[in-house]
């Protein structure tokens, strides 16, 4: 169900008569004692990343790494301590392994004196879809956001133009862009805000990956997109915060993916 | 001498019989004597004059009616006179004997009704609120919503006399011996500086044993600047103390810290649920179709319940009945015309009126595959006097928005129609009934070809009927039924295949039934006191299907309900107290208490203040009614040497079985919708004052309010309570206008608004490259004040100001100053090459910024209307 067009007729009237524009907006900011888990494990065999932080204060700013916690991951059958690496980073290594499906896994965090955990299952995956672009320009081309199978994904696109003619000067000549397919009907997302154009040039190599998402995890992903990619437009709804699958005390997700990958080289279009 | 005992009774009546010298009876009651009696015992009368005529009264107290309350007026009157009329009024005759005036009882008391319809001279359009009294009264009568007034006078000469503001105040004399139907006339006066105060009292809300009502102007909204030079009557309420609208370019409105979906808006009677053209930016009320807007924010009329904060009762024009007229606007966004006249000449008379975009072609050129890019509204009445005791009335509305490609889009239509029968039963009995359907459609078409779009829709059909019974002394006592059934489609797909989708959402029915009933009285000459009591039951009805959900919200069953199975009832009582005191001629003091409830809820989870894919479901298993309780005490006074009139009203709101929602709600064909909604409280209170001059070569109004709003919910912030959007504290308006001359009217308009409260984050973090927000509170910020300055400038074109053919031309400007008021914040945006700015997505980026959109800047117009 989409009403780009329509939407894009109507708002331009609402366009014509709004205008945006940048300011200095003074937050109100609050040490949140909250510990943010970002970690999606994947059936990759390989050392998986549990990342620890603290939430920061204002735009754009750094993460705080949050060190010394003991993590543990319960696989039902087993238990794995992660290891923080390297020391200080926050960052929490599991030994090499694959995550499997039809197994619970719980993720459990000692800090300060509290455990938090979170649990999430593994879904299958579709098969990735066709690789869908158009042209943006003369030169350049965008990607072309597709739905694909019947279950919730997202796929990630590493962009690299590195090798092509197009990379010159001091402009990044790589991108990263993740499309997510959430199979929602939200009016937020039906009518998103204006969205940066990613164009890459005829010959641009793109790693595609495209992730499995659990119910939980597919919440959370909803929420957090609601608040990020589909916020700014003219039917926001009432911000939130994301439905988190950590225990009280803690934001973030605890993910876990089947995950599916290929390769793709740009061609021109005629 | 008050009450006599049963043994001088018996002495009177021995004594009745004697012979005495018929002159010098004649003599001493032909004395003149001074009556002001204000709803005094009629005991207190002859005590009264008891003292000026050196006589006593002898009478029955179990056989007259003593403490009957006497309105009654005489200045040097001979006695015989005023014990005729007393007689007359109260049921007995009199005989002097000796040194005292023996009353006997005659069984009838005796009043009689003069009724009948206040009406505009020129127009022959129903006058409603008009101010009736009689000079042997203190109080007066207020025309009703169809311009009905009734008294009750004893017999005999009256001197009569109508007030309404910007009409010439209406003397008549009349002789009163047998009911009698009188309709008055009266004729507009742009000359009157000051609304009157007829025998020293006072027009309007003084009068009225009611709290929470301002009755706005049509021909005042149409002076008001405006954006676009779109007039608006949703928009004016602005200007309404308690009210506040969303926020630029919208026509969601807040009424006393109640939410947006808690105020009906009827157009003669017939509920209208989207009044919106173009996403909100105007609404679909003209004012010109309107003879009278009342707006409700307490002390509901029993007969207009079914929301919890406000009444927005508009009455479209009846039609000239004497000759043919019309009207027309024109503005950059639109077109309006409009005729009215008589099908028989003061017997029947139309309006027919309707307004049309002219937007289309500036996007045509952009984007070829335009199909519709309109909106129009069409308003139409018609009315027949079959005799003076029956009248019938038809009205017609719909509003209409199509924006559709040939691929998609979107479009909403509201169609409203009423059949009115007033029937002036007796004199004094007065029935009004009114048959009405509204219908409301939403459309998304995602495929057009095909003819796949999602709908919603709400159908209704009513019956309200009520009786009015007016009594002396201002009583008056009302019943009504009032039936409802409704269907509602809280959204499905639809499609043009023979075999029809399935339905996701189930399909609500139900059958509204109300009973209720009122008592108007005066109880003192100062006090009075209106109560009453509406019982409803509101019943689920089949064909639908409801599930059952577990205490985590999951559904867990689905019962099925045949067609025309009830299957869910809600008994309801809503009992209403009011008490007026009348401080003096000029000033009142009144106090309210109301409780009012709400079946019907918007499920929207947007802070948009654009109109957009809301869907309404009734109460039901799993959503239960909404229900407040308010306390309003004001302060009414009018000033007749200045023109002005002061209301200050101060309030306190309870509500319960609020909806809000879960966090980031799937509110869109979502089958278990009711696992979205959590219910808590809302408590509300605040001041309101409005200072208004309607008249004069400067008129205008001042308006401010201080109003808090808080919702507490368990379900959200852990039951912390937040502040919702209707905590607007402080709300000034200000309104001028100004005749510079005979063809000009400088007007303006200030407004000052508390920004309204949103969720800014308080911390951020990473995951997957995004940046997401952290929120502590809902609602912990507020946007920036709201402000504005609009002027605009009328010049009438005409050589002679006296030629029926009248046209004129108006520049607007909106947002004089230029101020940003912004409609959004946001947190999530970067800055783009081109100057504009957009969600980032390559995930490595950021150089986030905060940005705010907002809407009109400096807004110049022009406009061009005419009338004849």
């Amino acid at each position: 169900m989409t009403t780009g067009k329509t939407f894009i007729i109507l708002c331009l009237a609402l366009v014509l008569i709004s205008c945006e524009e940048a300011i200095n907006w003074r937050l109100q900011p609050q040490d949140e004692p909250l510990l943010v888990v970002e970690a999606v494990l994947t059936n990759e065999f390989k050392r998986h990343t549990v990342k620890l932080t603290r939430p920061y204060l204002q735009q754009d700013g750094t993460a705080e790494p949050l060190s010394g916690a003991v993590v543990r991951l319960y696989t039902g059958s087993s238990t794995e301590t992660l290891t923080e690496e390297p020391p200080g980073s926050g960052l929490y290594l599991t030994d090499s392994l694959r995550i499997v499906s039809n197994r619970l896994y719980t993720l459990v965090i000692d800090y300060g004196g509290q455990t938090y955990f979170a649990t999430d299952v593994q879904e299958p995956v579709e098969p990735l879809p066709p690789f869908n672009y158009r042209p943006a320009n003369d030169s350049t081309y965008v990607l072309v956001p597709e739905a694909s199978g019947d279950k919730a994904n997202y796929i990630e696109h590493r962009i690299d133009w590195q090798a092509t003619g197009f990379c010159t000067g001091s402009l990044p000549c790589q991108a990263e862009v993740t499309v997510y397919d959430l199979k929602n009907i939200d009016v937020q997302a039906q009518f998103p805000p204006d969205q940066e154009v990613v164009a890459f040039p005829a010959g641009s190599i793109i790693i595609r990956k495209k992730y499995s998402v659990s119910e939980a995890y597919r919440a959370y992903l909803r929420g957090m997109l609601s608040e990020t990619a589909w916020r700014g437009g003219f039917f926001d709804t009432y911000p939130a915060n994301p439905a988190t699958n950590l225990s009280t005390g803690a934001t973030g997700f605890f993910a876990l993916s089947t995950v599916i990958t290929d390769t793709v080289v740009v061609k021109p279009l005629n | 001498m008050s009450y006599t005992g049963l043994s001088k009774y018996l002495i009177t009546l021995f004594l009745f019989g004697s012979l005495w010298p018929a002159a010098a009876q004649t003599d001493r009651l032909q004395q003149t004597v001074d009556l002001d009696a204000r709803a005094m015992p009629l005991h207190q009368v002859l005590d009264n004059l008891q003292r000026q005529i050196n006589l006593s009264f002898a009478y029955n107290p179990r056989k007259l009616p003593m403490r009957q309350p006497v309105t009654y007026r005489a200045i040097q009157v001979p006695l015989n006179q005023v014990l005729d009329s007393l007689g007359h009024y109260y049921g007995f005759t009199y005989r002097l004997v000796e040194q005292q005036l023996v009353l006997l009882p005659t069984g009838k008391s005796r009043y009689i009704t003069l009724s009948g319809y206040v009406y505009d001279r020129q127009t022959g359009e129903a006058l409603i609120g008009a101010l009736v009294t009689a000079d042997s009264l203190h109080y007066g009568v207020v025309s009703n919503g169809y311009g009905f007034y009734a008294l009750q006078l004893p017999p005999g000469s009256h001197r009569l006399q109508a007030s309404y503001v910007g009409f010439a105040a209406h003397r008549q004399s009349i002789d009163l011996t047998k009911e009698q139907h009188l309709d008055i006339h009266l004729r507009p006066d742009t000359t009157q500086l000051a609304a009157v105060l007829v025998q020293g009292m006072a027009p309007g809300n003084i009068e009225l044993v009611q709290t929470g009502r301002v009755a706005l102007s049509p021909a005042t909204i149409g002076e008001r600047p405006v954006a676009l030079g779109e007039t608006d009557v949703i928009k004016a309420l602005e200007s309404v103390p308690g009210i506040s609208l969303q926020s630029e370019g919208s026509t969601f409105f807040y009424v006393r810290g109640g939410n947006k979906d808690q105020n009906l808006i009827l157009i003669d009677d017939a509920p209208v649920y989207n009044p919106t053209h173009l996403l909100g930016f105007y609404s679909s009320i003209t004012p010109d179709a309107a003879n009278a807007i009342d707006v409700y924010k307490s002390d509901f009329p029993l007969s207009k319940s079914g929301r919890l904060s406000s009444v927005i009762d508009i009455k479209i024009k009846e039609g000239n009945n004497r000759q043919v007229g019309g009207w027309g606007h024109l503005s950059p966004v639109s077109w309006q015309l409009g005729l009215e006249g008589p099908l028989k000449k003061e017997a029947s008379s139309f309006m027919l009126t309707g307004r049309f975009s002219s937007i289309k072609w500036a996007f045509k050129q952009a984007f070829p595959d335009l199909d519709k890019f309109l909106f129009y509204d069409l308003t139409a009445k018609t009315n027949v006097r079959l005799n003076s005791k029956h009248r019938l009335f038809m009205s017609f509305y719909t509003g209409s928005d199509a924006f559709l490609t040939t691929s998609e889009g979107l479009s909403w239509r509201n169609l409203n129609g009423s059949l009115r029968w007033n029937y002036q039963i007796k004199g004094h009995v007065f029935m009004n009934t009114i048959v009405y359907g509204s219908n409301y459609a939403y459309r998304l078409y995602y495929n057009r070809q095909a003819n796949q779009y999602w709908r919603s829709r709400i159908g209704e059909l009513g019956l309200k009927t009520e009786i009015s019974w007016f009594g002396a002394h201002n009583r008056e006592i009302k019943a009504g039924l009032n039936i409802t059934a409704r269907t509602l489609n809280p959204g499905n797909l639809q499609t043009n295949e023979p075999v029809p989708p399935e339905l996701v959402v189930s399909v609500r029915n139900n059958l509204e039934t109300a009973l209720y009933g009122q008592h108007q009285l005066n109880i003192t000459s100062r006090l009075a006191l209106k109560y009453g009591l509406r019982l409803s039951l509101f019943s689920s009805l089949g064909d639908a299907f409801e599930y059952t959900f577990n205490e985590n919200g999951l559904a867990i069953d689905t019962t099925e309900y045949a067609p025309g199975q009830f299957y869910n009832h809600y008994w309801q009582g809503e009992p209403r107290l009011t008490l007026s005191y009348a401080l003096e001629p000029a000033a009142s003091l009144k106090f309210s208490y109301g409780r009012m409830v709400q079946n019907l809820h918007l499920i929207s989870n947007t802070i948009s203040p654009f109109s957009s894919f809301e869907v309404w479901l009734p109460s039901g298993p799993n959503i239960k009614p909404a229900q407040a309780d308010q306390l309003s005490l004001g302060y009414y006074r009018v000033m007749p040497a200045y023109g002005l009139e002061l209301q200050a009203e101060f309030f306190y709101k309870w509500m319960y079985n609020q909806l809000d929602y879960k966090d980031h709600a799937a509110t869109l064909l979502n089958p278990t919708i009711e696992a979205e909604l959590v219910t808590g409280l809302v408590n509300a209170y605040g001041a309101e004052v409005l200072l208004r001059k309607k008249q004069g070569r400067l008129r205008g109004q001042a308006a401010y309010t201080y109003a808090r709003s808080q919702s507490r919910f368990a379900a959200i912030d852990g039951g912390r309570p937040f502040n919702n959007y209707a905590d607007r504290p402080h709300h000034l308006n200000l309104e001028v206008a100004y005749d510079l001359g005979p063809r000009t009217t400088l007007s303006s308009h200030f407004m000052y608004l508390s920004g309204l409260p949103f969720s800014s984050p308080t911390a951020f973090y990473h995951f997957n490259g995004t940046e997401v927000p952290v929120y502590s509170q809902r609602n912990n910020d507020r946007l920036p004040p709201y402000h504005r300055l609009d002027l605009a400038l009328k010049f009438i074109l005409n050589k002679r100001l006296t030629s029926r053919f009248h046209h004129s031309i108006t520049l607007s400007v909106y947002n004089v100053y230029s101020r940003k008021n912004p409609i959004f914040i946001n947190f999530n945006k970067i800055a783009t090459a081109d100057g504009k700015f957009a969600v980032p997505v390559n995930l490595p980026g950021s150089n986030r910024l905060t940005t705010q959109t907002y809407l009109f800047r400096l807004t110049p117009a022009i406009s061009y209307q005419f009338k004849f």
